[in-house]
């Protein structure tokens, strides 16, 4: 589903990110991505999808060579993909309803089709009942459920969160990671970058370890020590 | 490709973008307008002038003064041969004693002058008119070469200078218009960014969610597009009614002028509002371009 082939990443302004990163990831396994901040995990995700491209080596993301893509190619690349961020990225002056919605709009679905997905998946989300509510009106985990239906709206094959918990308390943290752990079990790939310790640790899932650009551990139901 | 829920929502985003900075967007309208109008207006003014060239060089004529003692025979034959010769609009025959009778015309009152001069030392001539006056030194050249020719006369000067003087005109109402065009491209493309700015935060999960470039660009090009649409509409409505009572005005005052006041038709309005519509698409492109890549 994913995969790495030492990928090396360099800025411009020429700061290490990553160096000779391999792995594979199979078609719905869960995956964090740990290690202190600013030791290459949101570089890791932001290459998956297109937000970066590598210096050097191949990713390769659903068949695709990611870094060899056209700009119109990476549009389909991403609509492929479900994104979801430590800060939500909502829109703050659009309700729950029109932030999902506005995923499916952009890409061109008809009106119909819209309000059929979006109400399955804040269904899904348990949001249905905040349809009308804007953003600000939420709880931060209501408001991370919300861009976690947008990102899944699509039925994405491929999860990616890059700190989807750190803006939360602990409590509402494990809320979201049940949900995480149940849209795994349907069927989807979920790739997390976290630095929260008792999550990784309590989750026991297949844990890829960041420490200064280089893979330093990567190994099935691992803890982040 | 382009889905009917595409265009509504290009449409609907483009409007957004259009009314939240109003200010801005009736400043580019304003802009796009006044350019369209100095166009028209430029265009008036080259199509007054061009009637007024037409105008004056109908008094510009090329005088070929014939050798004395040619027979009756031999003039009528210039008289053709000059005729056919292209370029040539119209020859009139003017006798030395009807020359005489026009000098002693412009001379009346002053006996001194008729009476220096004496009697008629005047030729025989030709008055030939051209399809283009520019062209009289070339044309003259030709005409003294002809048999029974003993001079030709023509006003280079005045055709030169009058000819240069209406050039300088038009170049000068060129390079205003295209200044104001350039000017008009500028503010668009502010236009067009600050309405980009506003919107960074959804252009932004555009991105992440896979919108083509359609959903991303259309609604700016197509924002820039509106503003040249409402900014034609405006200037041709202006332009209309400023032609108009120029119009009134040139033509009581000037009634030798049969001028053509075509200028401003419906097809002119037409061309004028797409004009402005370019202007204002270009205007985006550009913006988008240099700063919205990818």
């Amino acid at each position: 589903m994913i995969e790495f082939k030492d990928v090396t990443k360099y800025y411009d302004n020429g700061v290490l990110a990553l160096e000779d990163v391999s792995f594979r990831i199979e078609k719905g396994e869960f995956v964090f991505i740990v290690g202190p901040t600013g030791m290459g995990k949101s570089t890791l995700l932001k290459l998956i999808y297109r937000e970066e491209t590598p210096t050097k080596g191949d990713v390769i993301v659903g068949g695709m060579n990611v870094a060899r893509l056209k700009p119109h190619q990476v549009a389909f690349l991403r609509r492929r993909l479900g994104i979801v961020f430590q800060d939500f990225k909502l829109l703050p002056n659009r309700t729950v309803y029109e932030n999902v919605a506005f995923a499916l709009e952009v890409i061109g679905l008809n009106k119909r089709e819209i309000r059929t997905r979006v109400g399955r998946v804040l269904d899904v989300v348990g949001l249905l009942h905040k349809s009308n509510c804007y953003p600000a009106e939420l709880s931060g985990g209501e408001q991370q459920r919300t861009s976690i239906a947008r990102a899944l709206v699509n039925n994405p094959p491929i999860l990616i969160a890059d700190e989807p918990t750190g803006n939360l308390d602990i409590t509402t943290s494990w809320e979201i990671m049940d949900f995480l752990k149940r849209i795994n079990t349907r069927g989807t790939t979920i790739i997390m970058a976290t630095h929260n310790r008792e999550i990784v640790d309590t989750m026991r899932q297949r844990v890829i370890a960041l420490y200064k650009g280089r893979v330093v551990k990567d190994e099935p139901n691992g803890s982040y020590e | 490709m382009i889905r009917p829920y595409s265009i509504h929502f290009i449409l609907r985003e483009a409007w957004r973008g259009l009314t939240r900075a109003r200010l801005s967007s009736m400043a580019a309208i304003g802009i796009i307008a006044f350019t369209l109008v100095l166009l028209g207006m430029v265009g008036y003014i080259f199509t007054i002038l061009d009637n007024l060239f037409t105008e004056v060089s109908h008094q510009f004529e090329i005088v070929v003064y014939l050798q004395d003692g040619l027979k009756e025979g031999e003039k009528a034959l210039l008289q053709e041969r000059l005729s056919k010769i292209e370029g040539v609009k119209e020859v009139i025959y003017v006798s030395k004693e009807e020359a005489w009778k026009r000098f002693k015309e412009s001379f009346k009152g002053n006996k001194l002058a008729l009476d220096i001069v004496g009697k008629n030392p005047l030729p025989d001539s030709f008055e030939v008119k051209l399809v283009d006056p520019l062209k009289s030194s070339k044309m003259a050249e030709i005409f003294k070469d002809l048999p029974g020719v003993k001079d030709v006369d023509f006003p280079l000067e005045a055709v030169n200078k009058f000819s240069r003087f209406i050039r300088w005109i038009e170049y000068a109402g060129g390079v205003i218009t295209l200044v104001f065009i350039v000017v008009a491209l500028f503010v668009i493309a502010n236009v067009i960014r600050l309405s980009f700015v506003s919107r960074l935060r959804e252009l932004e999960i555009m991105r992440l969610v896979g919108a083509s470039n359609l959903f991303i660009k259309g609604p700016f090009i197509l924002e820039g597009v509106i503003c040249g649409f409402f900014g034609g509409i405006a200037g041709t409505i202006v332009l209309t009614i400023l032609l108009y009572f120029l119009n009134t005005y040139i033509i009581s005052s000037f009634p030798l002028f049969s001028i053509d006041i075509s200028i401003y038709s419906l097809r002119t309005s037409f061309i004028l509002i797409i004009f402005g519509m370019m202007v204002g698409g270009i205007g985006s492109v550009l913006f988008l371009e240099r700063h919205a890549k990818g």
